[in-house]
């Protein structure tokens, strides 16, 4: 097997002096507040987990910081590329970019970067679909689900990759907006899907790792489609692949990340934004969202589908709302969140839902305002 | 105390030798009546190849299963402290007295005239286990734990059937619980609705009520529940479901934390299972079979599985009539022989058998004590309330900063002649280990049993390779959890395993 390995040597910097990630010019002041790296005693740990666990293939490594300096003194095979230039002390997001073009152009099967949310990101961006990543964990944020919990476990998943006992399942690609946070706006986006390794069946220790594997998803989906599926009803489907296993099991063709609508067994509507949902929900008589948990952070709405906004839930109400998540990505949640900046029909819509979770099987969950999360945090 | 435990390259029985041997000589005359009489089985009947079993002499057999046992571990090695299994001791006088002929020479099909003494046993069971659980009447024909849930299920699902409430189809169970109470729930042909636990460790009574309606079927719940804290709200509880006109199960999996204390009928529990193999002593974990009695309240008894054991004042009788009973779920009497043996725990106790949830209780918190105390260990929800029958802590932060999970620690706790609580469950805590030393264990060993976790955590910190390595001392080392999890890599049979064998070659 063949492992393309890049580290981030700047990502999560900012964490331990106050900011919230190394992006762009963040870097130069973490720099300047004392910040001491994070990524390369990671790429350490992630390394000697690997030999430990007598991984077998060969490491196609970025140079240098971003990879080959962690991996002379140890007993794994690898090449160098000659990327970033010898050298290069201070890296860029460019340098991540052309590392994994160059990952593709040697074919790897598998990437494993270091970093956060924004170096998956990055990668994402020059993969898409056609390599299954996983993230050694570096970063200030890591809304992304691309993460493995630590760097032991990463190595764990690389192995079991190897042995072909790891599925590849997609997992959400988000990240936050830094220069709006500096504002202290939180505004998470999700940027795609991403391929990642996960091992199913794997009880202990590492169900972490395990989210949302094929088989929860068709239980919710089919269970939803027996018993709340009812005709004459428009259904708005959210983004997510838990979503898209009921136009699966519908035999019809949902886009991943936009709304879809079906109506009586049809797609009526395909990447619909704002406006035009408010339009169909006026043409048709009853209309229900169904949505997924989006991210780590459990949030139901104001994530990756911000068309469902405040005026469109306001028409659809609470008991037309139906909420998918599987036990595996519930497990890391503790609360969900609702964020439509409107913080009057946020308190409206917070407190127990019951989330569809598994076939006949329902979860109650507890979900709060974004607007004012203090309040009942406090409480 | 240093520990080595034995390593025998020990074959399995069918390859230990050759089939030649034989246990005991036969004389010729019992040599001429087995010939005699196979002669006269049909030619079509008879076998036509070798019967394919181990042949071995005495010796053989006896050396066999003893190296074997030197390699395994048990409560009557040392401390099992499995939280929710109840691994306590298993006192020798009841394998004595189950082991007599009396019990093991009774036959099933005997007449009920020349069974009375098991009869009269199995009824002042139910009789004892009634006023344990404060209910009204017992079935001791649920042959596991599990089984009990299940037919506790069942006769809620026929309760409602009879009342015309087939609309009642959803089970609550919180999401703290025993796994196998959704799968009972979901056998039965209920909807499992999960309920999250509050941060005192307690049921979630706000989004209990949430999802309360009219097709609630019934919650199924442990108290003290799996975090070994008693739900306080339990009336609360109990008179909410009871206002939706559901019924209250109880899983008395393990009643070590309230044994004479408190009685789940007391607490409006409408039904309860009981593991007699758990609270009662009978052993289990390999040593089954177990028996998972069920009680009921006086509005539910027709429905419990048949027979049970009536007494006329004169006899004991096997009662079939029971005119909404859901039926059989076993054979024959169910599981007798550990119901002898809890017979005779109960026995022996008598009124005494409320220490045994005073001590439990007291170990409990003995040694959870000690271990919140460790680096790198925290005690998640309720942090200031005192356990029950067993407690779970979280080794998230050692995890964190050593990258030694929960895993790597019971590992190591096997490299020093001790064995591994449960561990990641209750799911709700991250990195967990449930622990539940029982009334068993003596403060000595409570006591060597925080040493062993206090070493450990500590070397987690020196050297984080060393506990992640272990364990070294036992006769098997670390296996690959999922090649052994996986379906495909286990034999049930000698003739399975050949058939795996000759696949590889």
């Amino acid at each position: 097997m063949r492992l393309g390995f890049v580290v981030n040597p700047i990502a999560g910097m900012g964490g331990s002096v106050g900011l919230k990630g190394t992006d762009e010019d963040l870097y130069e002041e973490a720099v300047r507040r004392g910040a001491k790296p994070v990524a390369p005693s990671r790429a350490v740990r992630f390394l000697q987990a690997l030999a430990g666990k007598g991984f077998q293939g060969i490491i196609i490594a970025a140079n240098s910081v971003m990879g080959c300096d962690y991996l002379s003194s140890s007993k794994l095979r690898f090449t160098c590329l000659d990327l970033p230039e010898p050298g290069k002390r201070v890296t860029s997001r460019e340098d991540t970019l052309r590392v994994v073009k160059a990952f593709l152009e040697h074919g790897v099967d598998l990437i494993v970067f270091v970093g956060g949310d924004g170096t998956a990101r990055d990668v994402l961006s020059v993969v898409g679909s056609e390599v299954p990543i996983l993230g050694v964990p570096s970063g200030v944020k890591m809304y992304s689900g691309v993460f493995a919990t630590s760097p032991e476990v990463a190595a764990d998943v690389v192995v079991r990759f190897e042995e072909g006992v790891a599925v590849v399942d997609h997992a959400e690609v988000a990240d936050v907006d830094e220069a709006r946070l500096k504002e202290d706006l939180l505004n998470v986006r999700l940027y795609g899907y991403a391929l990642t390794p996960l091992i199913e069946g794997f009880v202990v220790p590492s169900k972490d790792l395990v989210s949302g594997s094929e088989e929860e998803k068709w239980g919710i989906a089919k269970y939803f489609i027996e018993d709340y599926m009812l005709p004459d009803i428009l259904y708005f489907l959210g983004p997510g692949t838990t979503t898209k296993a009921i136009t699966d099991l519908l035999g019809l063709k949902k886009t991943l990340l936009g709304v879809d609508a079906v109506y009586n067994g049809e797609l009526v509507g395909r990447d619909l934004s704002e406006s035009e949902i408010l339009d169909l929900i006026r043409r048709y008589e009853h209309a229900s969202l169904v949505v997924s948990v989006i991210g780590r952070q459990g949030y139901v709405f104001g994530r990756g589908n911000q068309q469902f906004s405040a005026r469109v839930l306001r028409l659809v109400r609470k008991d037309n709302i139906f909420v998918l998540a599987t036990p595996s990505k519930l497990a890391e949640i503790k609360y969900l969140l609702i964020d439509v900046g409107d913080p009057e029909l946020e308190l409206e819509l917070s407190g127990y839902w019951r989330l569809i979770t598994g076939y006949r099987e329902e979860t109650v969950k507890l979900v709060l305002p974004a607007c004012c999360l203090d309040r009942f945090l406090r409480a | 105390m240093p520990f080595r435990q034995a390593k025998w390259d020990e074959p399995i029985i069918f390859e230990v030798s050759d089939f030649s041997k034989q246990t005991f000589l036969i004389d010729e005359e019992f040599a001429d009546e087995v010939s005699e009489a196979l002669s006269k089985v049909p030619k079509s009947l008879a076998r036509g190849s070798e019967l394919k079993i181990p042949n071995l002499s005495e010796v053989e057999v006896v050396r066999h299963y003893n190296r074997l046992s030197q390699m395994s571990y048990g409560v009557d090695v040392g401390p099992v402290p499995l939280g929710s299994c109840t691994m306590k001791y298993n006192p020798k006088i009841c394998e004595e007295l189950a082991s007599d002929p009396r019990i093991t020479e009774l036959h099933p099909y005997q007449d009920e005239e020349e069974v009375q003494g098991v009869l009269e046993i199995m009824y002042l069971m139910q009789r004892w286990l009634s006023e344990i659980t404060g209910m009204d009447e017992c079935s001791l024909q649920p042959p596991a734990g599990a089984a009990g849930e299940f037919v506790g299920a069942l006769i809620m699902k026929k309760y409602h059937h009879d009342r015309g409430n087939d609309n009642k189809n959803e089970m609550i169970v919180p999401e703290a619980a025993h796994g196998s109470n959704p799968a009972s729930s979901a056998m039965a042909g209920f909807k499992v609705v999960k309920i999250p636990t509050a941060p005192n460790g307690e049921t979630d009574i706000e989004a209990l009520k949430s999802v309360l309606s009219d097709n609630t079927a019934g919650l199924m719940l442990t108290n003290p529940n799996t975090l070994g804290i008693f739900e306080s709200g339990i009336i609360e509880i109990s008179d909410l479901i009871h206002g939706k006109d559901a019924l209250m199960y109880y899983d008395g999996a393990n009643l070590n934390g309230i044994l004479g204390v408190v009685r789940p009928g007391d607490m409006g529990f409408d039904i309860v299972h009981l593991n007699l193999h758990k609270t009662f002593a009978a052993p289990h974990g390999g040593g089954g079979p177990g028996a998972g009695a069920v009680c009921v309240k006086k509005g539910l008894v027709d429905y419990l599985p048949v027979p049970i054991v009536g007494f006329d004042g004169r006899s004991y009788k096997l009662r079939y009539d029971l005119s909404r009973t859901i039926g059989r779920v076993s054979w024959f009497y169910g599981n007798v022989v550990p119901i002898v043996k809890s017979f005779i725990y109960i026995a022996t106790l008598g009124p005494a058998l409320r220490e045994v949830a005073e001590v439990s209780v007291l170990n409990t918190n003995y040694l959870m004590s000690k271990l919140r105390r460790l680096r790198g260990v925290t005690l998640p929800y309720g942090e200031n309330r005192w356990r029950k029958h067993e407690f779970v802590v979280s080794f998230e932060n050692l995890l964190k900063e050593t990258g030694v999970s929960a895993e790597d620690v019971a590992k190591a706790l096997l490299d020093r002649g001790l064995h591994a609580p449960t561990i990641y469950f209750p799911l709700i805590v991250k990195e967990a280990h449930m622990i539940e030393v029982t009334e068993t264990e003596t403060k000595e060993n409570i006591d060597r049993l925080a040493k062993a976790y206090e070493e450990i955590v500590e070397l987690a910190y020196r050297d984080p390779q060393a506990v992640k390595s272990s364990p070294t001392n036992t006769s098997v080392k670390r296996l690959d959890v999922l090649v052994a999890n996986h379906p495909k890599t286990m034999a049930p049979t000698y003739e399975y395993l050949s058939r795996l064998r000759a696949q590889e070659t």
